[in-house]
């Protein structure tokens, strides 16, 4: 059977209270837990499983685990992002609630992309971006051809777009 | 929702993006890219939204840089993949207790833990109590005779009532602080435990050298790593802790210590130059609870001025 919005619906019904409490009792917060629940099901709008999962709690709580992960780590970099931010104001771009936010986008993408890399291509990464080296310079300071510091570039680019697609 | 977009032409963007991402890129090769990306809207989208990653990665800002940096340096925790593999190891080989009671793993998900500019008091069984200052978090283990609460990040306050029969007990990374009755704070950094008491005495021991433990009493200070605990001065008992109270307090203290103390609870950072603010001295007790009435409190006593911007930050100036 084709599952679809209603079954959504009923499985929020049917579930969405045992969610909640489930998340209540590992966050011990209970806002946390009401907003990872809603969040869970918005998940489950976006991306309808293709059939009536047989076992509907295992999967709201696959999705919840997941999203509770994803939570821990945007919190560790939105504490260092602020930090950051804190000492290194500049003049040009202050710092607003949006562009804090922005930032915290941002590198939470970097950061997927950095952590689906092996760690050469990592470091080809960023010292093209970061250090700002050119593909030569990266070559003769990782003892590499130019060519595969290019490979690299390339493995890098196409992970990026796996990460932007996801 | 998009349509996935075929490998062949994903691989064809990034072979795009490496040639011309390199220096030997002639004008010849921009242009052939150019007529690859108007056969197919799928090729220019492809194309452009990686090219666009890399742009904006190259026009980051200082702070995002140094963020990036703390933060890609960090150790490489696939979380998700550590779960399904932990799991699966219960499953098929019985042998996963090591794992599961594998503290890096467990610290992701406290028992306890503070928002930014949050404090909880969180009561034990046993009646002792541990407060919580802004983004901390703990995770809690109570036995019959040992309560442990490992300190995962941030900074607390311990209240422990006297009993020979029951110890207290604060673990983290970089070792421990054992007590019998006491009052005793301690706080993360990113390279040592730091442990103040209050009352009582407290004994604190280095993970990885537990032969090297000290007895701190009240008034004394130590930062303890892996290896070695080493003593901090001396300070009066009175002035540990004031946090727990919803007070900043400072004698004549460094200013810059004072500001970065007080964004640790702001969502929004107060801005300041520490190199030009050195030397500024700070005396004063500051609520936490209301930034306002602290910052003018703070800006006061150390001769400086707030600049208020119209999207809302706070710079601290000379």
């Amino acid at each position: 059977m084709k599952t679809g919005t209603g079954t959504v619906e009923g499985l929020y019904i049917g579930h969405g209270e045992w969610l909640a409490k489930w998340l209540e009792r590992r966050l011990r917060c209970p806002d946390r837990a009401a907003d990872l629940s809603h969040d869970t099901f918005c998940r489950l709008l976006e991306r309808l499983p293709e059939v009536t999962p047989a076992s509907p709690r295992s999967l709201l709580a696959t999705i919840a685990r997941r999203l509770m992960v994803d939570d821990i780590r945007r919190r560790e970099i939105e504490r260092s992002v602020i930090e950051c931010f804190a000492l290194h104001n500049d003049d040009t771009y202050p710092i607003t609630p949006e562009r804090i936010l922005e930032a915290i986008r941002f590198l939470d993408e970097v950061l997927k992309v950095l952590g689906g890399l092996p760690s050469i291509t990592r470091q080809v990464l960023l010292l093209r971006r970061v250090d700002g080296l050119s593909q030569e310079e990266i070559a003769s300071k990782l003892n590499l051809s130019t060519r595969t510091v290019r490979r690299h570039i390339v493995s890098a680019s196409v992970q990026i777009f796996s990460v932007m697609a996801d | 929702m998009s349509l996935k977009t075929p490998q062949n032409i994903v691989t064809a963007a990034a072979e795009w993006v490496g040639l011309l991402d390199s220096t030997s890129a002639s004008d010849a090769d921009w242009l052939a890219c150019e007529s690859w990306c108007a056969a197919h809207p799928l090729h220019r989208t492809t194309f452009e939204k990686m090219w666009a990653f890399h742009d904006r990665l190259d026009q980051a800002g200082p702070a995002e840089i140094k963020a990036l940096q703390s933060l890609a340096s960090k150790p490489k925790q696939d979380l998700r993949r550590a779960l399904v593999y932990g799991f699966a190891f219960v499953m098929f080989a019985g042998l996963s207790w090591s794992l599961l009671t594998s503290d890096s793993l467990r610290d992701n998900f406290p028992d306890y833990h503070t928002a930014r500019g949050e404090q909880k008091t969180v009561a034990l069984a046993s009646g002792n109590v541990v407060i919580l200052d802004t983004d901390t978090a703990i995770r809690v283990t109570e036995r019959e005779r040992l309560d442990t609460v490992r300190l995962i990040t941030g900074r607390l306050l311990a209240r422990v009532n006297r009993s020979p029969e029951r110890r207290f007990s604060i673990q983290s990374t970089f070792g421990s602080a054992t007590a019998l009755g006491t009052a005793y704070e301690v706080e993360l950094t990113a390279s040592a435990m730091k442990v103040s008491v209050i009352e009582s005495t407290v004994r604190v021991c280095p993970a990885n050298t537990p032969p090297a433990c000290e007895t701190l009493s009240p008034g004394e200070r130590a930062s303890v790593d892996r290896h070695r605990v080493t003593r901090l001065p001396k300070s009066a008992p009175a002035t540990f802790s004031s946090w727990a109270t919803g007070w900043v307090e400072a004698v004549n203290e460094d200013l810059t210590v004072v500001l970065t103390e007080l964004n640790r609870y702001r969502s929004l950072p107060l801005v300041f130059d520490p190199e030009r603010l050195k030397g500024r001295r700070v005396s004063g007790i500051f609520p936490v609870r209301d930034q306002d009435a602290a910052l003018r409190g703070v800006v006061t006593s150390s001769g400086t001025r707030l600049v208020y911007t119209d999207n809302g930050t706070v710079s601290v100036v000379n």
